[in-house]
């Protein structure tokens, strides 16, 4: 099973993450495009700090991920060959009823929409990594200049 | 390897500080901006974390449509082929010949109006003929012209200066320098030529493809320094000084509270003070301290200073105490200064006006925005560009404007404390000061009684831990080793908001230092004035250089700038590092990512000029690393060394 | 092995799920009083108003309980616990022996003392047979009274509402949402669903509902009459411990358990809202009906029945997530306080426009938290909560914008740690200096 590891000590804060992020789970797979169309493309790995210290704090797909317990709906599931935690592909929908976003302890579930930017409800969904499904190794991982990011092999 | 810090420090210093104000007054002040829903410069930081250290470490270029190339773990060249070390190398230069051309075109300024004087088309006369006619004669302007043509040859020679070319050498530098500089420079290749060519040469070197050579761009920045001191700060003091007088020791309140909520409240702000001499002229007026009254300000009207041009104000305010206030702050205070609410104008001419104060502050707390520079563009704001036949004019509309505001005033809130504190200091009054000669002070320096000087000048920033928590711990540090502090720019104003610069500042001095300051009357800090007068403070060096008979590297002085954070600070430390100053700087200037760049300007650049860059994060150990320089150059002047590093 | 669970619901649900996986020879009995497969009970106004289908309700695969290779028992209510021949007795009659018993009955609904409430068009909304009848009965419907501003009540009021029915919230306290808003969240929320043409009011109580058949109008207490075709009763729950009770286990608002979720039998454990729960952000007993809870405790519950002992700590009974029209909120722990300087609780706060955030601090931790607007890393806070975490050293900076799990990167909440590569100088002066090397970018 693969999980991202982080090098805290190279990270440089340049976000480039972060933009590799949005432009892989945006319609459009290209970022400056996707800033011009809808819905607004949002992040699912976020470099936060520590006073001004860059950390990337990134979802660690947990053994027992308390946000698959919080889902009403179900559709947040951890797969059991891959350990992937995702809640998209799968029989039942995400409704945006946040649970997932108040369980997660590292923050790292957001929703789809900000009602502080945009007031607009557009279609609600919770948003995290699935690490990139579409690709043999995530799209964050490829864009990190530094190998901060690593999808490692670990056992669980 | 090139940084002080040693390894084996590595403790993890994760005491988290809230970045607020360090100095009390503007922490309330904080507060109250706060609860009034205000983002400040420290909200700004917050939201700007974690920020990228490509760009931090000057291996970030944005040049070209092929960029912005970083030099990373797995790309060693931009797109170009630029390397790690030509791109921090080409940052640098830009940064330096924007920091040179401002400086400059302040020292034009002032040229124009003194040209302008002399042709008797400005508002002003000569303040000190002695200092004209002294420094005139060194160029040939003398002989039995009137002191007018003398002024408006001067001022046009000057301004010729700052146009000339650069494949002349600059007739400033040629005449003023040191020879013993001279010769240095020379050898390098590094005398300017006018300054302005000299940044547009600059600017063609760090062009995409056309200079690889680190060393080269390097010593390129030097030149500038040279032409930055000369043709900018030097032009600026000395002009300055000749329309509106040299500085004198005088005691003066500072800091937020002693804004006063029952008068008309003027703030002068930025970095040009010649205007602000004619707003205290008209102020005087009868007038206005009527008009004042009738629209319900009983105290009158007063004006304060802010910044650079309130240090300037200050350094002359003796003559103007029934109309100068003092001085209001810093970098970091200018917006908390508008939350007081009883700031009718804030008038300003260029650099260091945050666009927040146009945009958010002085809609939100009644304040008058005027700017008085053509380079400002300003949403919210008035312009009344200073031209020197209008200065009258547009004094006396900063007067009525601030009449007009008094009557929109909101809520006010002011703290109730009051600082006080000594300014005034430049290479004539410290003279004047010890008795007409520096012997005095070198006797001092030679007997241990001051172990050494200190120049701690230069901006305040929010990074780190800082915003005045650095300048405030390395000032407390030297003074305590005995180790003569000056002042300038927003370095001064951090101090006298810490009660650094006023005489009682003694108690808190080495006692060596603390017997020297008490018999003299003055403070173990010495304020030059603004960041423009970091100019004096390295002509104060030469002349002590030249009683001693050594060269600038010789003396035990070393330059620190804890604070640093714009392009006039970068080409102020190249002139600092030409003249062969010690300088500390900290945050770490946007170089680390080039070992080679980092080397150069750390170790290698001391065998050319003397002079040299460290860095240091923590002010403890910045004045252990500048008290074991000024040990080291006294050991080798011959001077007594007693306990290197001794602590009190 | 014989595991018997009462209840299919969350708690009942998961509890099978966790049980197949733990032990694979066992058997298992499910008995439900419902007809369905294990549904989401929490969205069953969206299946009202059309948002979500019937088969979106079911939270695990319709044929679930078979693929687990699970015993269903659907329409079939537990009558009766002998305890001592260890078996379950239904009220068909039929006998379910058990080595070990799960109860996770839930809660009903609870009704106001008031007349007509056997009218039609009156009903509770709280299983997915209400569902159906709200959505049969829209068609007639052009306005409606919900009665009671909890969250069950705000859901019903904004589901008929989408479906075009005008619709009245009477609520007996001087806010909505009075368990877990404070007012300036339930001001913010309010205004969100009045934007939509609800209507509420507060401090307000009905003290009869009209009709000969169906229902006509319904009475205030101001003796107002506002008049409607149909009626929500969303007063409450009550927990379903009947069961228990008269099996002599040890119950009091609901049943009781240790912190293995054991009840007073070894036998017999219990999980979801039937039971009460030790609170940590307010250090007392309190029953708690949320989602979230009933899976944490049918995890830990069916571990410890397969002969595990894992504690259950951490419980909060207050976590809830919402969001009716356009504004998220988000309220967990102790929210409430009466009186902001008792017991030395102390309230942080932001507010600007419909962004809303206050954390409650009792000596050096974070005890309750509510985010309305901007929900972002709410989860952050809630562990820093559930886990007891103390945040002295960062006091002043809880709210800030910057503030964020990267602040506690030592800790894990019992989680993998993808930074255990970490230098002993990350972060300290020395590694700010050293950057370029760390990157690899130097030479």
């Amino acid at each position: 099973m693969k999980r991202l590891m982080v090098k805290l000590e190279r990270c440089s804060g340049c976000k480039r993450c972060e933009l590799a992020c949005m432009e892989e789970h945006s319609a459009q797979k290209n970022y400056c495009l996707a800033t011009l169309g809808a819905p607004e493309p949002k992040t699912r790995i976020f470099v936060e700090s520590i006073n001004d210290r860059p950390m990337p704090v990134v979802c660690r797909h947990c053994n027992e991920p308390l946000c698959v317990s919080a889902c009403m709906a179900g559709c947040m599931q951890k797969d059991p060959v891959t350990g992937i935690v995702n809640n998209m592909g799968h029989e039942q929908q995400c409704v945006g009823c946040w649970m997932c976003i108040m369980a997660c302890p590292y923050g790292v579930i957001n929703p789809s929409f900000d009602v502080a930017q945009t007031g607009k409800n557009a279609f609600a969904q919770a948003l995290k990594c699935d690490f990139c499904p579409e690709r043999e190794t995530p799209a964050c991982v490829v864009a990190c200049p530094n190998d901060v990011l690593e999808a490692e092999e670990i056992k669980e | 390897m090139y940084y002080l810090t040693k390894k084996e420090d590595v403790a993890m210093d994760f005491k988290t500080y809230r970045n607020q104000p360090a100095d009390e007054l503007s922490d309330y002040m904080y507060k109250v901006a706060r609860e009034d829903n205000m983002e400040t410069v420290y909200e700004r930081f917050a939201k700007q974390q974690p920020q990228c250290a490509f760009g931090a470490m000057g291996v970030c270029c944005t040049l070209c449509t092929d960029g912005p190339c970083q030099i990373t773990r797995k790309a060693k060249r931009g797109v170009c082929g630029a390397s790690a070390d030509l791109i921090v190398a080409r940052n640098l230069l830009l940064k330096c010949a924007q920091g040179t051309a401002a400086n400059v075109y302040h020292a034009r300024n002032v040229a124009r109006t003194l040209k302008a004087v002399g042709e008797g088309k400005a508002d002003y006369s000569i303040k000190e003929e002695g200092k004209l006619k002294g420094i005139a004669s060194r160029f040939g302007i003398n002989g039995n012209r009137t002191l007018e043509e003398v002024a408006s040859e001067f001022g046009a020679f000057f301004i010729d200066q700052i146009n000339s070319n650069d494949y002349e050498a600059l007739k400033l530098v040629r005449v003023l320098a040191p020879k013993k500089r001279l010769a240095i420079w020379e050898k390098l290749g590094i005398v300017p030529g006018g300054p302005n060519s000299e940044v547009a040469t600059a600017l063609s070197k760090a062009m995409t493809n056309v200079n690889n050579d680190v060393v080269d761009l390097l010593l390129h920045c030097l030149r500038l320094g040279i032409a930055n001191e000369y043709a900018g700060l030097f032009g600026i003091t000395t002009m300055q000084e000749i329309l509106a007088g040299i500085a004198s020791p005088n005691q003066g309140e500072v800091n937020i509270g002693i804004l006063d909520p029952e008068a008309v409240n003027v703030l002068m702000h930025g970095h040009q003070p010649l205007l602000a001499i004619k707003v205290l002229e008209a102020a005087r007026d009868k007038k206005w301290q009527e008009r004042a009254r009738k629209a319900g300000a009983k105290n009158g009207l007063k004006i304060y200073g802010s910044l650079c041009e309130g240090q300037q104000i200050f350094n002359i305010a003796s003559e103007y105490k029934d109309v100068f206030f003092g001085q209001i702050g810093n970098w970091i205070q200018q917006e908390l200064v508008l939350a007081t609410g009883a700031v009718d104008v804030l008038a300003f001419d260029y650099n260091c006006v945050m666009p927040t104060i146009s945009e958010e502050f002085a809609p939100k707390y009644h304040t008058k925005l005027i700017s008085t520079d053509k380079t400002i563009r300003q949403a919210n704001v008035e312009r009344l560009e200073f031209e020197s036949d209008n200065a009258k004019e547009i004094a006396e509309k900063i007067l009525e404007r601030a009449v007009e505001a008094f009557g929109k005033r909101g809520k006010v809130n002011i703290p109730s404390v009051k600082h006080s504190a000594m300014a005034g200091f430049t290479t004539e009054s410290v003279v004047s000061a010890l008795g007409g000669s520096v012997q005095p002070l070198i006797d001092a320096i030679a007997s241990g009684s001051i172990k050494g000087v200190a120049a701690v000048v230069g901006c305040t920033t929010v990074r780190e831990f800082q915003s005045g928590r650095h300048i405030v711990g390395l000032t407390k540090e030297l003074i305590k080793r005995d180790i003569l502090v000056i002042g300038a720019g927003c370095c001064s104003s951090t101090m006298q908001n810490a009660n650094l610069m006023s005489p009682d500042a003694v108690s808190e001095a080495g006692r060596n230092l603390a017997s020297v300051c008490s018999s003299l009357g003055v403070p173990p800090c010495l304020s030059y004035g603004s960041c423009t007068d970091i100019g004096k403070i390295i002509q104060t060096a030469v002349a002590l250089a030249d009683a001693l008979g050594v060269d600038v590297p010789d003396l035990p002085v070393v330059a620190s700038a804890p604070e640093y954070m714009e392009q006039k600070a970068v080409a102020d430390a190249f002139t600092a590092v030409a003249f062969g100053l010690t300088l500390h700087l900290s945050p770490a200037p946007p170089v680390l990512g080039s070992p080679t760049v980092t080397k150069i300007l750390t170790q290698d650049v001391e065998s050319l000029t003397g002079g040299k860059v460290f860095v240091e994060l923590d002010p403890v150990k910045t004045a252990d690393a500048i008290e074991e320089h000024i040990c080291k150059k006294r050991k080798a002047l011959g001077l007594k060394v007693d306990g290197v590093l001794a602590k009190k | 092995m014989r595991y018997v669970i009462i209840g299919s619901s969350a708690a009942g649900a998961q509890a099978a799920e966790e049980l197949c996986a733990l032990d694979k020879d066992s058997k298992i009995v499910v008995v439900s009083q419902e007809g369905y497969p294990p549904y989401s009970r929490c969205l069953i106004s969206r299946y009202a108003d059309g948002r979500l289908l019937e088969s979106d309700l079911y939270f695990k695969t319709k044929d679930f309980f078979k693929k687990c290779g699970v015993e269903e028992n659907l329409h079939t209510t537990a009558a009766k616990i002998d305890r001592a021949a260890k078996k379950l007795i239904c009220e068909n009659a039929k006998e379910i022996e058990y080595d070990k018993l799960l109860i996770a009955t839930g809660a009903r609904p609870r009704f106001p003392k008031i007349d007509g409430l056997d009218l039609s068009g009156v009903t509770c909304f709280h299983s997915l047979d209400d569902a159906y009848r709200v959505a049969e009965s829209v068609a007639f419907v052009k306005e409606a009274v919900v009665v009671g501003a909890g969250f069950v009540g705000l859901e019903a009021a904004y589901a008929l509402t989408r479906l075009g029915i005008k619709v009245t919230v009477v609520e007996r306290c001087s806010q909505i949402l009075p368990n877990q808003l404070d007012i300036i969240a339930s001001k913010i929320i309010q205004r969100d669903l009045e934007e939509l043409g609800v209507e509420v009011i507060l401090n307000e109580s009905l003290i009869s509902i009209n009709g000969t058949e169906s229902v006509y109008d319904v009475t205030t207490a101001d003796k107002a009459h506002i008049k409607c075709e149909f009626v929500v009763i969303a007063t409450g729950i009550t927990p379903n411990k009947e069961l228990a009770e008269q099996a002599g286990l040890d119950t009091d608002r609901g049943i009781l358990v240790d912190e293995f979720l054991m009840t007073s039998d070894a036998n017999i454990f219990a999980a979801g809202d039937c039971i009460e729960i030790q609170d940590v952000s307010t250090g007392k007993r309190t029953l708690s009906a949320t989602w979230f809870n009933a899976v944490l405790q049918a995890k830990f519950a069916s571990h410890n029945m397969a002969g595990g002992r894992r504690r259950y700590t951490g419980a909060v009974g207050i976590q809830n997530a919402v969001q009716f029209h356009q504004i998220p909120a988000i309220s967990f722990g102790k929210t409430l306080i009466e009186d902001e300087s008792s017991d030395g609780y102390e309230v942080i706060s932001i507010h600007s426009g419909n962004v809303y955030k206050k954390l409650v601090l009792k000596e050096d931790k974070i005890c309750g938290m509510i985010f309305v607007g901007d929900i972002a890393k709410s989860g952050f806070y809630a562990a820093l909560i559930r886990q007891e975490v103390d945040v002295s050293k960062y006091r002043d900076k809880l709210l800030d914008q910057d503030f964020s799990y990267a602040y506690f990167k030592d800790e894990n909440f019992g989680q993998m740690d993808p930074y255990k590569t970490i230098p002993a100088c990350w972060g300290s002066p020395v590694w700010w200096l050293q950057r370029a090397q760390c990157m690899g970018i130097g030479s």
